[in-house]
C-alpha cells in the first residue's frame, strides 16, 4: 500500500469517526448504536496501519486476494448492521403499537370524563 | 359476570350499524360492547359518533391484532370477567354469544366458535380457505396434540386470565392460530363450540389468493415458533 493511499484512507476514517462523535453530541444518534460504527472504524484503522495483518488472515483462511477478504469483512459487517437495524425497527414497531393502543383508551376515558362533567 | 364484546372495525361503514344493533338487541344487561375503529378511511368513525355507540378510535391503522388487543386492554382496565371477539363485518351471529359465555363459565379459558363442528349448514367459506384451515388444524394438532377444527375463527370468548395474557402480548397480523397454540401450551383449556357464520354482506374480505399463500407461510411459522418458545413455561 502506498503511503499516499494510507494517508488518504486514514483521513477518510478519522473524518468518519469525527462525524460519529458529532452526531452523538447533537443527540441524533444514541451512544448504544454508535458502538458498532466505532468498532468497524477501529477495524478499518488497524487494516490501514497494519496491512500485513490482513495478508496473514488471508493465508489462514485460504483467500488468495486481500481485496476479497476486505469485501468479505465489509459485507459481514453490513449484514450484522442491517440485522441489528431490523431488530431495532421491530422493537420500535411494538412500542408504537402499545403507545397507540394506550393513548386511544386514555382518549376514550378522557372523553367520558368530559361528557360527565358537561352533564353535571 | 360482566361480559365485553370486542368489535374490531376497519372500513365497515355499511356493516357496523347492523353488527352493533344485534349486540344491543340481545338486551342483556351483563353484556356490554366496545367497537374499536382501526383507523378506518371511510365513514366508520362518523357512523359510530352519530349513533352514539361505545367506541375507541385508533389514530392510525394498527391491523386486526392491535385493534383486538386494544379491546382486551379495555376489558382488563374495566374489570370485565369475559371478553368476546366479534367481527365488525357481520360474519358472526350474536345468538351464539350465550353458548360461548356458558362454556367460559364452565371453566374453559378460551372458547372458539367453530364453523366446522356440529350441524353443517351456513357459510363455510371457500374450498381454498377450508383447505388452508385444514392445514393449520393439522399443524396445531401436531404441535399441541389438541384438535382445533377452526383455528382462524375470529369469534372467540375468554376469561380474565386470558384477557390479561392477551393484553400483555398479542401478535399483530393474523393472530388467531398463533394465540391458540400459546394458550394451549400454557396448559389452559381451549374448547370449540359449533356456530353458523354468514357470508360478508358488504365489502371484500381482506385476504386474496397471493396474500393467502404469504399468510399460510407466516401463520405456519408463527405456530411453530409459538409451540417452541412457550415450551416449559408455566
Amino acid at each position: 500500500m502506498s503511503i499516499n493511499l494510507k494517508i488518504f484512507l486514514l483521513i477518510v476514517v478519522i473524518s468518519f469517526i469525527l462525524l460519529i462523535l458529532h452526531t452523538i453530541k447533537k443527540k441524533r444518534l444514541l451512544l448504544k448504536y454508535a458502538l458498532l460504527w466505532f468498532a468497524s472504524s477501529l477495524l478499518m484503522i488497524i487494516s490501514i496501519l497494519f496491512p500485513q495483518f490482513l495478508s496473514l488472515l488471508c493465508k489462514l483462511l485460504g483467500i488468495e486476494l486481500v481485496s476479497n477478504l476486505v469485501f468479505l469483512i465489509s459485507i459481514f459487517i453490513l449484514l450484522v448492521l442491517t440485522f441489528v437495524l431490523t431488530i431495532i425497527v421491530s422493537e420500535q414497531k411494538k412500542k408504537i403499537i402499545l403507545l397507540i393502543e394506550e393513548t386511544a383508551i386514555i382518549k376514550k376515558e378522557l372523553k367520558e370524563i368530559k361528557d360527565a362533567k358537561k352533564s353535571n | 359476570m360482566k361480559v365485553l364484546v370486542i368489535i374490531p372495525a376497519y372500513n365497515e361503514e355499511k356493516n357496523i350499524k347492523n353488527v352493533v344493533s344485534t349486540i344491543i338487541n340481545l338486551n342483556n344487561p351483563d353484556i356490554n360492547y366496545i367497537v374499536i375503529n382501526d383507523g378506518s378511511t371511510d365513514k366508520t368513525l362518523q357512523v359510530l359518533i352519530d349513533n352514539n355507540y361505545n367506541f375507541i378510535n385508533l389514530p392510525t391503522n394498527l391491523g386486526i391484532g392491535g385493534a383486538v388487543q386494544t379491546g382486551y386492554k379495555y376489558a382488563l382496565y374495566n374489570n370485565y370477567d369475559i371478553a368476546i371477539q366479534f367481527d365488525g363485518d357481520g360474519q358472526h351471529n350474536a345468538e351464539y354469544i350465550d353458548n360461548l359465555i356458558k362454556e367460559v363459565e364452565n371453566g374453559n379459558d378460551l372458547v372458539i366458535g367453530s364453523r366446522f363442528i356440529g350441524k353443517s349448514n351456513g357459510f363455510k367459506s371457500t374450498k381454498f380457505r377450508r383447505f388452508g384451515s385444514k392445514i393449520l388444524s393439522s399443524l396445531i394438532k401436531l404441535c399441541t396434540s389438541q384438535k382445533i377444527t377452526d383455528p382462524t375463527s375470529g369469534f372467540r370468548a375468554c376469561n380474565k386470565r386470558v384477557i390479561s395474557l392477551f393484553s400483555d402480548d398479542y401478535p399483530n397480523d393474523y393472530p388467531e392460530p398463533d394465540t391458540i397454540v400459546k394458550i394451549i401450551k400454557k396448559k389452559l383449556k381451549v374448547k370449540e363450540v359449533p356456530v353458523i357464520m354468514n357470508e360478508r354482506k358488504e365489502g371484500k374480505s381482506s385476504i386474496n389468493i397471493i396474500k393467502s399463500i404469504y399468510y399460510m407461510i407466516k401463520v405456519c411459522l408463527s405456530i411453530i415458533i409459538a409451540s417452541i418458545s412457550t415450551k416449559g413455561e408455566k
